[in-house]
């Protein structure tokens, strides 16, 4: 009986042999490819020596937009990758000048076809080049691309269109991502805050419209999102939602209410610290001390001895945060309080500032 | 005889094959894996991500033993991150050297009373201190428990929704956090996310920056260079695709603090937590029982550096090791082996670790005692049993090319030409010697843990001239 067959032992050997033969092709594959992006590199270094300058002088007024452009058409996808990132460098005040360079770039018709592309990385890279070109009539494409059914191209979408201003479409941004979680949620507000006060007024419309048309997560970003802005105008609305029978609601509105800084509001916001959800006591602790609110330093102190380490820790912060009276408040429960757990967070945010000498380790 | 000395052959020939054909899948599925990861970021979202007041917040958690070498640097580097928010909390776990001192020293601690939730049960703390001068620094001191005891006690002591646990030797590239949340920030099911470790050997680091960047200058530090490229450049991308990413280097790695505690945090007595955590989160996230509403992801381009033994006695202990934690952690676990209720994770992740991983020091030992068998017995001639060798060592070569080919491909971080023929050499010359060596000491380790009962942690890594680590 033979052990190793002849015909095992040849196919071994072609295989080892095609597998060599296959090594050194990827390794002169590797070697290309190295070449060929340090060439890319150069040429990238080039481009940016000879264009930057040109752009930066046009900005200043120093230059016509002609050179500029001749620079950019030169190498479009690069001239709009310069752009781009010299869009963001500028706020949104300073951009002005760079819409005609973004124009003269003969790539708009190609970014608008590939919204429709087979693959949602191309989709994903259009959405967010049509933002940037600035282009007002792609916007109908844009709030098409809100239903794609990849969320990262949505988003690119909705950022586009943010950037392009387009305040008409807060409602179906709102709608296009009624998803449920906190860092979804929090990505639609950071979207729609880039819009700045443009979307006051649509989203103030969704609180007053919210029953009809829009989900408790779309009420909720709407109300972070005002908070965020600091509109004054939203703290009615926001008041009122504070009874909302979903948590995340009353959430977002207290938090925005304490963003907004309407003093004003401290009273409506004071029986939230004994809300049932603790994530809700929490932000209102928060809120009052972010408004400074003498008045509720009870609510604040009461909250030190919350069952939940986080309101315990935000109501200290609070005190800590409402001048002289909260920090006296802090100490007196540092020292008197008969909860050991509110004894034991004062203590720590008055060390936390220097306030407290430490006690001994402990054992 | 014969016809069991047969079967056997052909039985090692298959599991050689199979291996070789599921690494081959894997590098498929990595490279497809990094060119969607680098299709989806989109212009500038790092820079976004860092100004955003949105971003969760992280807790970076540092557990040292005898570290005052380099445990400055390492925080001075985790201070430094380019994050919104995050607190670096250093757990000095009974060190029995400075490294509290000097701690103390360079960052002007002074000790607080402070205490967090203790979710998970630790070693005693002895005391709590805060920076004066880095108000997001804490530095904790504990009764001796191994790394996972310290661990958990950091996370005791955390504040924020994210933890990040990396190593006392290891330097993160400035962006790294941001990378690492980011898959936090596009799936909000991601439980999750693990990065890509590096030698350390060959950077310069001041003052917790790198400051200059460089290949390990040993053939056996250059050897680990490839070694880690392989192991993450594709194997762990493409294991992340078909969610079997069993080994999570402890290294960088990036977990949700509700998903940290629910499993239960890294287990003390394990000889290697990471790995045994790893498992275990696995285990939670794809147990069907849970619901399986959360994942796992591997993010190629966050990027950690840490020390790799360039003395040959320390990289045999750590080898030994490593072997021994496989082991352990997959024996814990052997509920979720060939279990469909783990899904993939159960059906293939556990069962290719055990049988690729864990076992493959046996099968190979076994197939290089049959090649001597043969030869001593005539059954073979030295041509035949060269050609296979020759064989295995080609596919070895072929598949870390594809490793380099990846990295090359992607827009992360290359060498210089002179390193990059260095690299090229040391992985025509892996199989020429330290791929044995590795195995030598993968089944000492396999003989320890299981004749033996061997449960320590080896010999403790001697750190690099403090010349070139101190700050």
């Amino acid at each position: 009986m033979e052990i190793l067959a002849p015909t095992l032992l040849r196919a071994a050997l072609d295989v080892a042999l095609v597998l060599a033969a296959m090594s050194a092709l990827v390794l002169a594959v590797i070697v290309g490819v190295r070449l060929a992006a340090q060439a890319d590199r150069r040429r990238e270094e080039t481009f940016r020596r000879e264009t930057e300058p040109l752009v930066s002088a046009y900005l200043a007024g120093r230059e016509k937009a002609d050179r500029a452009i001749k620079a950019l058409q030169s190498d479009p996808a690069r001239g709009l990758t310069l752009l781009m990132e010299v869009s963001d460098r500028l706020e949104p005040s300073e951009r002005g000048p760079l819409a005609a360079l973004f124009v003269s770039l003969p790539i708009r018709r190609r970014e608008a076809r590939a919204l429709r592309s087979r693959h949602w990385e191309r989709r994903l890279q259009a959405a967010e080049r049509l933002g940037y070109l600035g282009d007002g009539a792609s916007a109908s494409a844009l709030v098409e691309l809100l239903q794609d059914p990849v969320l990262s191209v949505r988003f690119a979408a909705a950022r586009s269109l943010a950037r392009l201003g387009e305040s008409r479409c807060v409602g179906p941004i709102l709608l296009a991502f009624d998803l449920p979680g906190e860092m979804n949620q929090r990505r639609v507000a950071e979207t729609l805050h880039a819009m700045g006060q443009a979307a006051v007024t649509p989203l103030l419309e969704v609180l007053e419209n919210a029953h009809d048309t829009y989900s408790d997560n779309a009420l909720g970003v709407a109300a972070r999102v005002l908070g965020m802005l600091r509109a004054p105008d939203a703290s009615d609305p926001l008041a009122r939602l504070l009874g909302h029978p979903e948590y995340r609601v009353r959430l977002n509105a207290v938090r925005a209410l304490g963003l907004i800084g309407d003093r004003g509001k401290a009273d409506a916001i004071a029986p939230l610290a004994s809300d049932p959800a603790w994530e809700v006591r929490n932000m209102a602790v928060q809120s009052l001390g972010r408004l400074g609110s003498e008045r509720h330093l009870a609510a604040m102190t009461a909250a030190l001895r919350d069952g939940s380490w986080w309101v315990r820790f935000s109501a200290a912060r609070a005190l800590w945060n409402t001048g002289e009276a909260g920090r006296r408040a802090l100490t007196a429960a540092m020292t008197g309080d008969p909860d050991r757990f509110a004894r034991d967070m004062s203590r720590q945010i008055l060390e936390e500032h220097g306030a407290a000498m430490p006690r001994e380790a402990k054992a | 005889m014969i016809t069991v000395i047969h079967y056997i052959l052909w039985g090692i020939l298959a599991y050689f094959v199979i291996l070789h054909l599921i690494y081959l899948l894997l590098v498929f599925l990595g490279a497809s894996q990094v060119r969607r990861y680098e299709g989806g970021i989109t212009f500038a979202e790092f820079d976004r991500i860092a100004k955003s007041d949105l971003s969760m917040p992280v807790s970076v958690i540092i557990p040292a033993h005898d570290e005052e070498t380099i445990i400055v640097n390492t925080v001075e580097n985790a201070l430094k991150l380019n994050y919104p928010e995050h607190e670096v909390i250093v757990v000095d776990d009974g060190s029995t050297d400075r490294t509290l001192a000097v701690l103390r020293e360079h960052f002007g601690l002074r000790q607080v009373d402070k205490h967090g939730r203790n979710h998970i049960d630790t070693r005693a703390i002895h005391a709590v201190y805060e920076s004066e001068s880095r108000p997001n620094l804490t530095v904790a001191t504990k009764e001796n428990g191994r790394r996972a005891d310290a661990i958990n006690a950091g996370a005791s002591l955390s504040r924020y929704p994210l933890l990040c646990v990396i190593d006392a030797d290891c330097v993160i590239e400035p962006d790294g956090l941001l990378h690492m949340a980011r898959p936090f920030l596009v799936d909000s099911r991601l439980a999750a996310s693990a990065g890509v470790v590096r030698p350390s050997n060959g950077l310069t680091v001041e003052q917790g920056t790198i400051t200059r960047r460089g290949l390990p200058r040993t053939m056996l530090g250059l050897n680990q260079e490839i070694e880690y490229a392989r192991s993450f450049q594709w194997a762990r991308t493409g294991l992340s695709r078909l969610r079997s990413m069993l080994c999570i280097s402890g290294a960088l790695l990036l977990v949700k603090k509700s998903m940290f505690e629910a499993a239960g945090g890294p287990w003390p007595q394990s000889i290697t937590d990471d790995m045994e955590f790893a498992i275990r989160l696995n285990g939670h996230i794809y147990d069907r029982r849970n619901g399986r509403r959360h994942a796992l992801a591997f993010t190629p381009d966050a990027v950690c550096y840490t020390e790799v033994p360039e003395d040959w006695r320390q990289y045999a202990s750590q080898r030994n090791r490593w072997q021994r934690g496989t082991l352990q952690s997959i024996l814990r676990h052997w509920r979720m082996l060939f279990n469909p209720r783990y899904g993939t994770t159960g059906v293939f992740g556990m069962p290719f670790f055990f049988v690729f991983e864990a076992l493959a020091p046996l099968v190979e030992l076994l197939a290089y005692t049959l090649a001597v068998v043969l030869l001593v017995a005539g059954l073979a001639s030295i041509k035949e049993v060269l050609i296979l060798l020759f064989l295995a060592y080609i596919a070895g070569v072929f598949l870390t090319l594809l490793a380099v080919l990846i990295n090359e491909s992607s827009r992360w971080r290359t060498v210089s030409w002179g390193q990059f023929w260095k690299m090229i050499a040391a992985i025509f010359l892996d199989h020429l010697g330290f791929h044995q060596f590795r195995l030598v000491c993968s089944l000492a380790g396999t003989f320890q843990y299981i004749f033996l009962r061997r449960h320590d942690l080896g010999a403790k890594m001697e750190r690099l001239t403090p010349a070139a680590a101190a700050p």
